[in-house]
């Protein structure tokens, strides 16, 4: 047992602040609705962005203290500050794209702004750390929130279903996770990371124990980042939570899910990477695969997104096994293995970043057409005629097409080009190969939500409303689209130094 | 020589019951039959002194998990089922146990008991004094985990408003 000596209480207290604003402002905005009664609807919204805004601000400003915290149970530094700022610029988009659709779906719901908050501090609470415990109660937090975000509108069977199958698929693969956890713990003696790395390095762990601990573990991560074959709730459950819930549950989610394996992985890596390798390259290209295929026969845009999510987890599940790549490799593989450990890291914090905004500009212009009640406003035959009623809409969602087509100059070509690069540079040829047809076959379906906008009349019950906040936000993702895919340099080497961390 | 008979006893309170939960037709009787077994495996745990697992083994599993099962099974009005009960269904759950049996035997025979014959300290203590120091972000962090559960639990299943003068006020005024 420890001994009791309070650790420099003000530094700790100083790097949990940002962790401390969000969990503090859930309960401010959950106590507000509830005490005043003269709220108006957007009131809510106003609390919750000061609240994340606060975040950026107190995090840009106050020099966070690095490194691990609470006992090690978070480590804090450049890595966390990234994925924070990225979850919480995401919680931003979606109160915007929430709050501009409560009036018009007639699904106001003040409950959303607390959740969406507490599922924001679970992903921080991921991306930060360091202890097996804490990533379980941040996917768990995580989780719940989303289960509620994606069936709370009452009275909708879509939402319901959505709802219902996340909690129960999700509650399977919670339970998954936590028997690998155990595993894990069992074979390495402590949940702390540091402990598992010495562990690992002492080669005192059993191996049955641990790959089946892992193995159970990647069931846990490959069901929240959506990868075949976890990826069965997928469709109807983005098809079926509200477009707002779905672009937070596809950019956010991921981005929390992936920021978590990348670091499972290269924690375990020095003694599993020969597991972790080809169950890794045989899911990416399965993931990668069948999300693009499937994707081609989709008539609704929310589905053909789902799909697409998939597909894109396999594109980032690429740029892990370039990371795993050199550990197997040869004495001549060692000595280019850092530089290629680096470059895939900074790809993937890339790519997250880049399919973040991509995916937000295309759901915050399918929340703003979907919401007239009683109207299926997700077939993709709605979105006809759309660029002459709504130049800018369909702009910004021809923008996100684009580039979740990997076409240049969108962030999306040079997201993929990055990733490719290091699968080539890794000599892994034939997988960089897959990769870049499977980025041909979705040039199909994404180009074709471009023709019917463009090139079609228009439809009989096509989108007429106006919702002009949510449209400038996702204008203004998809400005960030085009000006991260024509100078993308600065924030990959800034990717590269945030990566560095994590690297041991 | 009486802890031998208190071990045998509570074996039997475990052994016994589980045999009438697998062969029982009725779910609430094998609901039942599995507080007894359940209870008697909470009371091996205490008579080896491993008196956290005790209490949690009546916590968790008598105290939620078996209440939720009656409950499902009371509130559901599963038929109670006659007849053919699936014999083809033995062939793979005896398999299924068998390999079970076989990894367990496997374990317990190779593990080096001398290490533990010592008597067990009581551990409640000490994992109270680890929640309360090592441990006490997870601790608080739960209460917001909890939290987030009860905050959609409720709004999933709470009624809809009536339009009351005061909800209405509040519903019709919209946003600009």
């Amino acid at each position: 047992m420890n001994d009791l000596a309070i650790p420099d209480f003000g530094r700790e207290i100083a790097a949990l602040l940002p962790f401390l604003i969000v969990a503090g402002g859930g309960l401010l905005v959950m106590v507000t609705d509830a005490l005043v009664k003269t709220l108006r609807k957007d009131h809510l919204s106003y609390l919750v962005l000061l609240v994340l805004l606060s975040v950026i601000v107190v995090q840009t400003t106050s020099g966070t203290p690095e490194g691990p915290v609470l006992n090690g149970l978070l480590l804090l530094g450049n890595f966390s500050r990234f994925f924070t700022y990225l979850f919480v610029v995401i919680g931003v988009l979606t109160t915007i794209f929430a709050t501009g659709i409560f009036d018009r779906d007639g699904n106001y719901r003040p409950e959303f702004y607390p959740l969406l908050l507490f599922a924001i501090l679970g992903m921080m609470v991921l991306a930060a750390a360091n202890d097996l415990l804490t990533v379980y109660l941040g996917l768990e937090t995580m989780s719940l929130a989303t289960y509620v975000l994606a069936g709370g509108v009452r009275g909708n069977a879509p939402s319901s279903e959505a709802g219902f199958k996340y909690l129960m698929l999700g509650g399977f693969s919670s339970a998954f996770f936590l028997m690998g956890v155990a595993f894990v713990y069992g074979a390495c003696g402590g949940t702390g990371f540091d402990q598992i790395a010495a562990a690992l390095h002492s080669g005192s762990a059993p191996m049955p124990f641990l790959t089946l601990g892992t193995g159970l573990m990647l069931v846990g991560f490959g069901f929240k980042v959506a990868m075949v074959p976890f990826h069965m709730w997928t469709p109807d459950v983005y098809d079926g939570a509200p477009a707002y819930v779905t672009g937070f549950m596809a950019t956010a989610i991921k981005a929390a899910g992936f920021a978590i394996l990348l670091r499972f992985v290269l924690l375990t890596e020095p003694m599993l990477a020969f597991a972790w390798y080809p169950v890794l390259t045989v899911l990416a290209v399965l993931t990668m695969s069948l999300g693009n295929i499937v994707a081609l026969v989709q008539g609704n845009i929310k589905r053909m997104l789902a799909w697409s999510s998939i597909a894109h987890a396999g594109y980032l599940l690429l740029g892990i096994v370039a990371i795993l790549a050199p550990a197997l490799g040869g004495p001549e593989m060692m000595a280019r293995a850092k530089g290629i450990v680096e470059e895939g890291g900074a790809a993937l914090l890339f790519y997250l970043v880049g399919y973040a905004l991509m995916n937000l500009a295309a759901f915050g212009i399918i929340n703003v057409m979907g919401t007239e009640p009683g109207v299926d406003g997700d077939q993709i035959s709605r979105y006809a005629g759309l660029s002459r009623r709504q130049p800018v809409a369909a702009a910004t969602l021809a923008v996100a097409m684009l580039s979740l087509a990997g076409i240049p100059p969108m962030v999306g070509f040079m997201a993929k080009f990055y990733i490719f690069s290091v699968v080539v540079k890794a000599g892994l040829i034939p997988l960089a190969i897959i990769g870049v047809i499977n980025s041909l076959i979705s040039v199909y379906y994404y180009l074709r939500v471009i023709v019917v906008m463009y090139m079609h009349d228009t439809a009989e019950d096509s989108y007429q409303g106006t919702e002009w906040v949510s449209v400038a936000a996702a204008g203004l993702l998809a400005f960030l689209i085009i000006y991260l895919g024509v100078m993308p340099e600065a924030f990959h080497r800034g990717a590269e130094i945030v990566f560095r961390q994590i690297s041991f | 020589m009486t802890g031998d008979l208190i071990f045998i006893l509570l074996a039997l309170l475990t052994l016994v019951p589980a045999v009438w939960v697998v062969m029982s037709r009725n779910l609430v009787h094998a609901g039942f039959g599995l507080l007894f077994t359940l209870f008697g495996a909470a009371g091996l745990y205490a008579y080896m002194g491993a008196d956290f697992i005790a209490v949690a083994q009546l916590m968790v599993y008598i105290g939620g998990v078996l209440v939720l099962v009656l409950f499902t099974v009371m509130m559901t009005h599963v038929p109670r089922s006659h007849g053919n009960h699936g014999y083809d269904r033995y062939v793979p759950a005896s398999v299924f146990a068998l390999l079970t049996f076989g990894v367990l035997y496997k374990t317990i025979t190779s593990v080096n008991w001398s290490a533990s014959t010592s008597p067990a300290e009581p551990t409640i203590a000490r994992i109270g004094a680890q929640i309360m120091t090592d441990f006490i972000f997870p601790f608080e962090y739960v209460s917001l985990v909890l939290l987030a559960a009860m905050i959609g639990a409720a709004l999933l299943t709470r009624e809809e408003r009536p339009a009351g003068p005061a909800n209405a006020a509040k519903d019709t005024e919209v946003a600009p």
